[in-house]
């Protein structure tokens, strides 16, 4: 039996914990046993929170099975962005190695209210600015399906850990595609919620217009239940929307007949790698086969959403990151002279490449005689993807677009051309820049074995009628293999 | 340079009088233990986001009706993005475009009794920052955060006044105001009102605006009048000189009584406004609008004629305007007993002064208004005189006390019995035979001795108006019984 645990989808763990086929105790050694059996090869944890998670476990089995908890004795991972009290919030960076917060992160507080348990927090890129969790200061995690490649990014520990079966469910963040873009590549399913669905109180800031907090898993439903027990208004984050949470456990799958599809001609007819070509197309035939609608339609403004993106972000995540200053908290460095070079040693030191490019990018686009040429037009060019986001989900009931145009890539390939690795990203930052709810999940594998995957995209706060879309077509579409048990080793040499 | 002109400006920086901070519910006390009222908003940790204090818009919006400014229904919040070791975030929340008043202005009262209109640029919120103490023993810059999020008004006027005299005398109005409309408590020895001065000088009629000097952070009337002053004396030697004048940040330094240059205009920060994403657009409701228009009190002008017909005096009068409380408690007072005069000369002469040494609004005071009253009506029957007032009151006003109980108890109730006074008269002239004779005999200064006499016999408790005249009469009667 013990030997399955680690293989449950959150949902049978958390039935067979209220039918007490196994103990909680049971489920996170289990868990803890697969997290140190694959950790050398996949480094998709910051933290492991072992003894905590087993003393947890074993209050629960004495004090019995609450079902009227959303995820009861349910062991879960946290990016590294959540503050969690009694363990460090590193965001990945070198800054905030010793980090000890303060206080709790609105979500953590609900999943512990949930009865869910926190077994580890998951590596990223430093402060969730990257798309392959390359930039993390700790380390790169390894994709599971591939040692040999990047688990995507920025959540990539949280997809790395939950393709493997280091934990049935996770949360990360996703300001661009950070949750959904790890999900396709590591071959599980992951949801960004509309922004305003999940309070950010307590989640270290990269783009705090875009960033939003979401849950990644190996089925739909296991990411409906996970957003039942986080989503909802929250008076410590003013941006999170007042509206009650919908019902996210209690779906019922749409008709593949009842649904259309608009499919963005903008995204459909990039450039795409052609093991990623192969897998989309048969996605479609399957689509068609079971009556689906598919509408190609044009949302010109998308071509911007790059370059709307990255200067949005970055500025928003210039300021977000100005605090990190070596003044009160976090790396401050060892010799300097006066207080300007004390903020430069300190700000050189603690923070890595990419997240300096991205601070020096925000910087300027916001200066005295660029913001109008840069941060106010890309602001009214979000406004237009918006718009059109909005008016093409007027005549379909989703948007459907790929995740990723190209598989998981060797690592180190685009170490040294950072705008080409930006401009993959285009298939997922429209959805940050519109605000809507967005759900990534495998629609297959390439002859190259990597798992290719494709993402709904729906109307702002309906997130019940996503997830309930996302039931039909992981129905449809082929289930990517089980590697919650394999041995992983890594390559030799 | 007689034919030059200064042109100033004042960017006003006054704390809300809020119980907690603009973003967060830490306390805004002043003087705790350094670091002692923060949490994770205030001190800029990673993931803290802030939330609106509905109380600091209501004190903003209120401070704009007063002045007559426009309050947008919408005003949005902007980072200002610098490095200061007292600014946790790396920036300050403040506001850019729209702010939540624009317009308005405020008149003062210039030398030939006309009146001039101070016209204002706009009125926006934003956080107060920290403060940086450097510690010479331990060769080290401290923080404290306890200030940092303490929410402000900065309110900006038009480049309208002229001297330092019309500097002053606006500060010192919109002080006044905003105290009395309990915008703010205005104590700027800590730091509560102070101001940044604008200043330029031009040709007469001319139009344009010179070159200007930025002086930071002024928090004393008396230093606004100087620095303005030393500013003026500055420029107008450069321009005498034909030297240039360049545009700078100055600080003032109130010890040597002269500005000094901090950073010139290329030096400048660059603060990199933009939208604040943290915080929704600030909403104020035209009921909210229309609530606290209904809830503003009389303006200065108002309230001033209405004690000048009330019979205090107009000069005086400005005392109960000047702090929060004071005229409210007149009016509280003068409710329960109509004799202002009397009621101003009590307030004036004993409550205020010990509520202003105790930092306290005399509305808190113990010795409430219906007890001033009572004792008001005490003195006009007669029955407290002046000089057991001035003793007891300490004792009232820190135990509200009821005053006519406690005068009983002291023995120290006003004798005006016209008997008891006689009885007192009789026992002066019997001990001092000779100033009585010699008053008998036209040395009307004397009878002030003799009065003094009888006062001190009565330790101060009869009633000195009546003395005089039993005395007199009594020495005077005497005199008639003899011859």
């Amino acid at each position: 039996m013990d030997k399955a645990l680690c293989s449950l989808s959150l949902e049978e763990a958390r039935k067979g914990l209220l039918r007490r086929d196994f103990t909680a105790f049971e489920l996170v050694e289990s868990l803890l046993r697969r997290i140190r059996e694959t950790e050398p090869a996949l480094n998709a944890c910051l933290a492991v929170f072992e003894d905590e998670s087993l003393k947890q476990a074993r209050a629960m089995d004495e004090s019995g099975p609450d079902p009227s908890k959303a995820l009861w004795a349910v062991p879960v991972t946290l990016k590294d962005v959540y503050n969690l009290q009694g363990a460090p919030a590193t965001a990945g960076s070198r800054m905030l190695k010793d980090y000890l917060p303060s206080y709790e992160a609105t979500v953590v507080k609900r999943l512990r209210e949930a009865g869910a348990i926190l077994i580890a927090k998951t590596n990223l890129d430093e402060f969730a600015m990257g798309s392959s969790t390359e930039f993390s200061a700790y380390g790169p995690t390894r994709n599971p399906r591939n040692l040999a490649v990047v688990p995507g990014g920025s959540s990539g520990g949280a997809a790395a850990g939950v393709a493997a079966g280091q934990a049935p469910g996770a949360f990360g963040t996703d300001t661009g595609g950070s949750i959904r873009q790890p999900a396709a590549l590591c071959g599980c399913v992951g949801l960004k919620p509309s922004y305003g669905r999940v309070s950010r109180y307590g989640i270290i800031a990269y783009g705090s217009s875009l960033d939003q907090a979401g849950p990644l898993a190996r089925t739909v439903s296991d990411c409906g239940r996970l957003l039942s027990a986080v989503a909802g208004p929250d008076g410590l984050d003013s941006t999170c929307s007042r509206r009650p949470p919908e019902d996210y456990v209690n779906l019922k799958e749409k008709a593949p007949g009842s649904l259309t599809l608009a499919l963005p001609r903008e995204l459909w007819e990039a450039s795409f790698h052609p093991a990623v070509k192969e897998t989309l197309d048969g996605a479609l035939e399957l689509l068609k086969a079971a009556g689906v609608g598919l509408k190609t339609v044009s949302m010109p403004a998308l071509r911007y959403s790059v370059a709307v993106y990255y200067i949005l972000a970055a500025a928003e995540a210039s300021t977000n990151l100005a605090r990190y200053d070596g003044a009160r908290y976090g790396y401050r460095a060892e010799k300097y002279g006066d207080l300007s070079d004390m903020y430069k040693k300190s700000r050189t030191g603690g923070l890595g490449r990419e997240v300096r490019r991205r601070i020096l990018l925000g910087t300027f686009v916001l200066s005295s005689g660029y913001y109008d040429a840069y941060y106010k037009k890309a602001a009214q060019a979000r406004r237009l993807i918006r718009d059109e986001y909005l008016k093409t989900l007027e005549e379909a009931d989703f948007i459907l677009a790929p995740v990723s145009s190209i598989p998981a890539w060797p690592f180190g390939s685009f170490t040294e051309d950072p705008l080409t690795q930006y401009q993959l990203d285009i298939m997922t930052l429209p959805l940050n820049l519109a605000g809507g709810p967005g759900l990534s999940l495998p629609c297959g594998e390439g002859s190259d074995g990597l798992p290719v995957g494709v993402q709904l995209m729906g109307e702002p706060f309906k997130e019940r009628s996503l997830l309930e879309a996302g039931l039909a077509l992981e129905r449809m579409f082929p289930k990517p293999p089980d590697i919650t048990r394999s041995p992983l080793t890594l390559p030799r040499g | 340079m007689e034919n030059m002109e200064p042109v100033i400006g004042l960017e006003i920086h006054a704390q809300l009088k809020t119980k907690t901070k603009l973003f967060c519910s830490c306390p805004t006390e002043f003087g705790a233990p350094p670091n002692t009222n923060i949490c994770e908003i205030c001190t800029g940790q990673p993931g803290a986001l802030p939330r609106m204090n509905a109380r600091a818009l209501e004190l903003a919006a209120k401070a704009g009706l007063a002045l007559g400014s426009r309050v947008n229904e919408f005003s949005l919040f902007s980072r200002k993005n610098y490095f200061y070791p007292d600014l946790p975030n790396g920036f300050q929340t403040s506001q850019l475009d729209p702010p939540i008043c624009e317009g308005g202005s405020l008149a003062i009262a210039l030398e030939d009794g006309s009146r001039k209109t101070i016209r204002l640029n706009r009125i926006h919120l934003e956080d107060d920052a920290g403060k940086c103490l450097h510690d010479a023993r331990l060769g080290a810059t401290l923080v404290d955060l306890n200030r940092a999020g303490t929410p402000l008004i900065e309110i900006v006027t038009e480049p309208d006044l002229n001297s330092s005299k019309e500097a002053v005398d606006f500060l010192k109005s919109l002080h006044s105001l905003l105290v009395r409309l309990e915008v703010t408590d205005g104590r700027m020895e800590e730091g509560e009102f102070r101001c940044d001065v604008n200043i330029s000088l031009r040709p007469k009629g001319s139009d344009k605006l010179g070159v200007r000097g930025e002086i930071k952070n002024l928090n004393s009337f008396r230093f606004v009048g100087q620095a303005v002053e030393y500013e003026i004396r500055r420029q107008s030697a450069l321009y005498r000189d034909n030297l240039p004048v360049r545009q700078e940040t100055l600080h003032f330094d109130s010890v040597k009584g002269e500005t000094r240059s901090l950073r010139s205009k290329e030096e400048a920060h660059d603060y990199r406004y933009f939208p604040q994403p943290d915080l929704p657009p600030v909403y104020v409701s035209p009921e909210l609008v229309e609530r606290l228009r209904e809830s503003l009190p009389e303006s200065r002008e108002d309230a001033l004629s209405r004690l000048s017909a009330l019979g205090v005096y107009e000069g005086r009068a400005e005392l109960l305007l000047d702090r929060p409380g004071a005229l409210a408690y007149f009016d509280k007072a003068y409710g329960v007993y109509p004799d202002a005069s009397r009621i101003f000369s009590l307030m004036e002469e004993h409550l205020l002064p010990l509520c202003w040494r105790d930092s306290r609004d005399p509305l808190s005071a113990p010795f409430g208004p219906e007890k001033l009253a009572t004792l008001a009506r005490l003195m006009e029957e007669g029955l407290a005189g002046r000089r057991s007032v001035k003793e007891l009151f300490p004792e009232m006003y820190q135990t509200g006390s009821d005053p006519e109980a406690l005068l009983k108890a002291k023995g120290l109730e006003q004798i005006s019995d016209d008997e008891a006074i006689l009885a007192i008269a009789r026992e002066v002239v019997k001990s001092h035979p000779e100033e009585a004779a010699k008053y008998r005999a036209g040395q009307d200064k004397i009878l002030s001795f003799l009065v003094g006499k009888l006062m001190k016999l009565s330790r101060g408790r009869a009633d000195p108006k009546k003395a005089s005249g039993i005395i007199r009469d009594l020495i005077l009667h005497d005199e008639a019984e003899k011859s």
